[in-house]
């Protein structure tokens, strides 16, 4: 106690200094949260908070959060995966089909979504399994994915005059509620914190983002923990395809464009490093979630146009990455 | 006495909280080879940083011929009459060794922006023919071996005479032809009357090329002796501050263990072995030594599942894998344990400390009789439980961004979940056992392993697979860039070991380690095994040597 009682004034700030870069993903995590909550509470006089606005978050942030939480497996390995947008669309285009095929009856929507989650997953599997088989790159293999779904939705889409719709929107009403949005984020975000912080498979994940070959040689049967990974991605991607499904009740061409990008951007704001490795936590994309949502809803809020919107999350994007990707100097330099 | 070239005074570095070097004073000669020998993390390479201005000075001064000198980047040392040669390759591959050797200065050879490569070209000619170097200097750099291309990196240095040399560990990648050149143009650049530094971890070297050594310890200045006063146990003593045994390996000479095999070769032959035959015992320590080239590394790796043999078996030994009812016996044991560790925690955290419980974190271990594992990949290595620390271990066997806690609990998860669930509170108590066992120095078990030094980082290396009840022990170099003191903790680790039946295949480069703590010392030349040495004490290096050539 004594001890410090005598701190100086420079001692006592290296240590804050020494705390802060030891837990910066940590402070960015939370501090953006409250700061983003705070300035827009502020700015909005509180208007961020009506029943209205609530609704609007959650039914934004639900999908979201089981995207990067899915997602977070495969960003873990330092992968990115910019196919999410694309096969989105897709799978909300046969889910149309389905239920509308179907008639519209509830157990369309089971089958819908079970047909979407198997579409997903099939990509995804096959995105890993060519990167595997052939070498590449995996983001290059989502980038291919990204036009191949986009392509014969587009084609799809174009056939009709405004797009596919369903015939009976009420068929997705509990998509819609928001206590059964709430809980299936809840499950979400339970389970996959769980399975990437206390199973074998989520450490792997970790470790091979940073180092492969230790992660072998540690006892990572890393192919298989790759498949296992992109699977997961590939269900959350077909779960949230019928949430954004049960917003719009419709497939245009433009539907989930650019939801790679706010799935990176989430994660980031949670302070993910792009570069995975064992920094890696799922609250980044928990949290980061909801930064991200209240954030976009609150520029809207205050009026901003979507252009102003989006040029903001760009300039968001290359701060947060600058910022979280660069690697402290001084301890590279240290001399063995 | 020569006159002082550089002059430190309380010359410290801090690299944030650690400090590199501490009030360090020395003097450097004209027409003197200095030594600077000490530990890893003594400093040496720091000290040696901060005159050929790679570091920033903390706090101290330097002085150079007596003004005060304070360099701002390399360039500015070099413009100063001091070059440095570093440990690592400082070449560019695809650029030609006339450019390599002028990066940075193609301004000089320029004329209105345009390069005169025909003068550049001459030039480098001159440059090499300073260290007898007669090559095609337009050719890319990376069409000549590791030797060439560090002539290349010293022919640099020297175009640009300076009065002081500084080399830092050149020569331990290099063979003996190459060290030899290297020596050679020290001495003479000595006898020009200019100054040279020499850093290296090889004391006989040292011995020989030095005129004065200069000892430095965690950073601080202990001593500086004369070559009539140069005496290996003492330098050696000198140090690490303690005193050390002439040989710390080792004591006994009796080669005895099991006549159980854990590890065996059967005919093995992949691309670079040939028809290898090896077997390892429990209880026993087994060498493996050769040159370069040599097909020992390729042991260890096919050991590990790493090398696909073409014709032949790889075979280890081990306890069977206990069924499903058994784990979970042992895991519902597992529960139980985690629940008492956890209460004793909440105990302790409200101030009463309790007993601490006593829990083996393995469980109870199931019995089982032994069986026959194939390796055929690193999967089948690790299931047999056979643990292996590459030669490259910061980029192969450990993470170095992760915490020490993460590499540890990695390879043991086995052993830390309970039905199949990782709980941290075994983690933390299996990573606390692993530090306090081996005493590795950290300030804390979250502490990245790429802040650790060397030998504590090996340590870590060693956690991983003795953490994991590895009974089959692949070490690959492992004293390489480990200092004396914790060299002389691992011999005696080893042997531990092997008391308690452990088999354990070393491969190493260095004789007199190979020689010391092994029961059977097996030779490699050319892939295949030339010489099977069993272990007495008339066993000489000399001997040994004639079966590598």
């Amino acid at each position: 106690m004594e001890k410090e009682k005598n701190l100086t004034g420079r001692e006592k700030l290296n240590t804050v200094l020494h705390f802060a870069k030891t837990n910066k993903n940590e402070l960015i995590r939370y501090g953006l949260l409250i700061l983003v909550v705070g300035i827009f509470a502020a700015a909005t006089g509180g208007r961020i908070f009506s029943k209205f606005s609530i609704n609007s978050i959650v039914s934004q942030l639900t999908p979201l959060i089981i995207l990067c939480v899915g997602l977070t497996f495969i960003f873990a390995h330092g992968n990115f995966d910019i196919s999410a947008g694309a096969v989105l669309a897709l799978s909300a285009l046969v889910s149309i089909f389905i239920i509308n095929g179907m008639g519209c009856t509830p157990a369309s929507v089971l089958v819908a979504l079970l047909a979407s989650i198997a579409l997903c997953v099939g990509f995804y599997l096959f995105n890993i399994f060519v990167s595997i088989k052939f070498r590449i790159m995996s983001t290059i293999g989502s980038l291919a994915i990204m036009f191949t779904a986009r392509g014969i939705v587009t084609y799809l889409v174009s056939q009709t005059m405004s797009g596919y719709k369903l015939n009976d929107t009420s068929v997705l009403a509990l998509f819609r509620e928001q206590w059964f949005m709430i809980l299936c984020a809840a499950i979400v975000a339970i389970v996959g914190w769980f399975v990437f912080s206390y199973t074998s498979f989520g450490k792997y994940n970790k470790a091979m983002g940073d180092n492969m070959l230790s992660a072998m040689q540690s006892g990572a049967k890393v192919n298989r923990v790759r498949y296992l990974s992109y699977t997961i991605a590939g269900v959350c991607v077909g779960l949230a395809t019928m949430f954004y499904l049960s917003r719009t009740n419709s497939v245009t061409q433009n539907f989930g464009q650019g939801k790679e990008m706010d799935i990176m951007i989430a994660l980031i704001l949670g302070g993910m490093l792009l570069s995975g490795g064992s920094k890696s936590r799922m609250s980044a994309a928990i949290v980061g979630s909801i930064t991200y949502v209240i954030l976009t809803n609150g520029l809207s809020q205050l009026g901003l146009s979507d252009a102003y919107v989006l040029i903001i999350k760009s300039v968001i994007f290359i701060a947060m990455v600058a910022s979280t990707l660069r690697r402290s100097a001084t301890i590279k330099a240290m001399p063995r | 006495m020569g006159e002082i070239f550089i002059e430190t005074r309380e010359l410290t570095k801090h690299f944030g909280d650690v400090v590199a070097v501490d009030a360090v004073n020395i003097k450097i000669e004209l027409g003197k080879v200095l030594g600077l020998i000490g530990e890893n993390g003594s400093g040496k390479s720091t000290v040696s940083s901060m005159i050929s201005g790679i570091h920033r000075i903390t706090s101290g001064e330097i002085f150079l011929k007596g003004q005060p000198y304070k360099p701002s980047d390399p360039g500015d040392a070099r413009r100063h009459g001091i070059g440095m040669i570093v440990q690592e390759v400082g070449t560019v591959d695809y650029i030609s060794v006339a450019e390599n050797i002028f990066l940075g200065e193609e301004n000089k050879f320029a004329k209105f922006g345009v390069v005169n490569r025909a003068k550049l070209e001459d030039e480098a000619r001159k440059a090499l023919s300073l260290v007898g170097l007669d090559i095609d200097v337009t050719a890319p750099a990376a069409a000549y071996n590791f030797e060439t291309r560090k002539m290349v990196e010293i022919a640099k240095t020297l175009y640009y005479n300076p009065e002081l040399l500084i080399v830092d560990e050149t020569t331990t990648a290099l063979s003996q032809d190459g060290r030899d050149k290297i020596h050679e143009i020290m001495r003479d650049f000595a006898e020009q009357g200019k100054a040279v530094l020499f850093i290296s971890h090889d004391l006989p070297e040292l011995m020989e090329t030095c005129d004065e050594l200069i000892v430095l310890r965690d950073g601080k200045y202990i001593a500086k002796m004369e070559k009539s006063e140069f005496d290996e146990g003492k330098i050696k003593q000198t140090m690490v501050g303690r005193k050390i045994e002439g040989n710390y390996y080792r004591s006994d000479y009796d080669p005895s263990c099991s006549d159980e095999i854990a590890l065996c070769a059967e005919n093995v032959t992949t691309a670079t072995l040939k028809n290898v035959c090896l077997t390892v015992h429990k209880g026993e320590i087994v060498g493996v030594g050769g040159l370069s080239g040599s097909g020992m590394h390729e042991i260890g790796k096919l050991f590990f599942g790493m090398e696909k043999p073409i014709s032949g078996k790889v075979k280890a030994y081990a306890p069977e894998k206990p069924k499903v009812k058994e784990k979970c016996s042992v895991h519902v044991k597992r529960v139980k344990d985690t629940f008492r560790l956890t209460a004793y925690r909440i105990k302790k955290l409200f101030g009463k400390g309790g007993e601490k419980p006593d829990i083996d974190l393995a469980g109870k271990i199931v019995e089982k009789p032994e069986t026959c594992y194939e390796i055929k990949s690193i999967g089948d290595a690790f299931e047999a439980g056979i643990g292996y620390i590459s030669k490259d271990r910061d980029k192969e066997t450990l993470i170095t961004a992760a915490t020490i806690k993460d590499n540890l609990c990695l390879s043991a998860s086995e052993l830390l979940n309970v039905f199949g669930v990782i709980s941290s509170v075994r983690e933390s108590e299996f990573t606390q056992e692993q530090i306090e066992g081996l005493k590795i120095k950290c300030s804390s078990p979250n502490q990245l392993v790429r802040e650790l030094s060397g030998g504590n980082k090996q340590k870590v290396s060693f956690g991983k697979w003795i953490g994991n009840r590895s009974k089959i022990l692949v070490f690959d170099s492992p004293t390489r860039g480990v200092d004396v003191g914790v060299k002389t903790t691992m011999y005696q680790l080893l042997y531990e070991l092997k008391k308690r039946n452990y088999a354990i295949l070393i491969i190493s480069e260095e004789m007199p380690e190979l020689i010391g703590m092994s029961d059977r010392l097996i030779v490699m030349k050319d892939g295949e095994i030339t010489k099977e040495f069993v272990r007495n004490e008339n066993l000489r290096d000399t001997e040994v040597i004639n079966y590598m050539i």
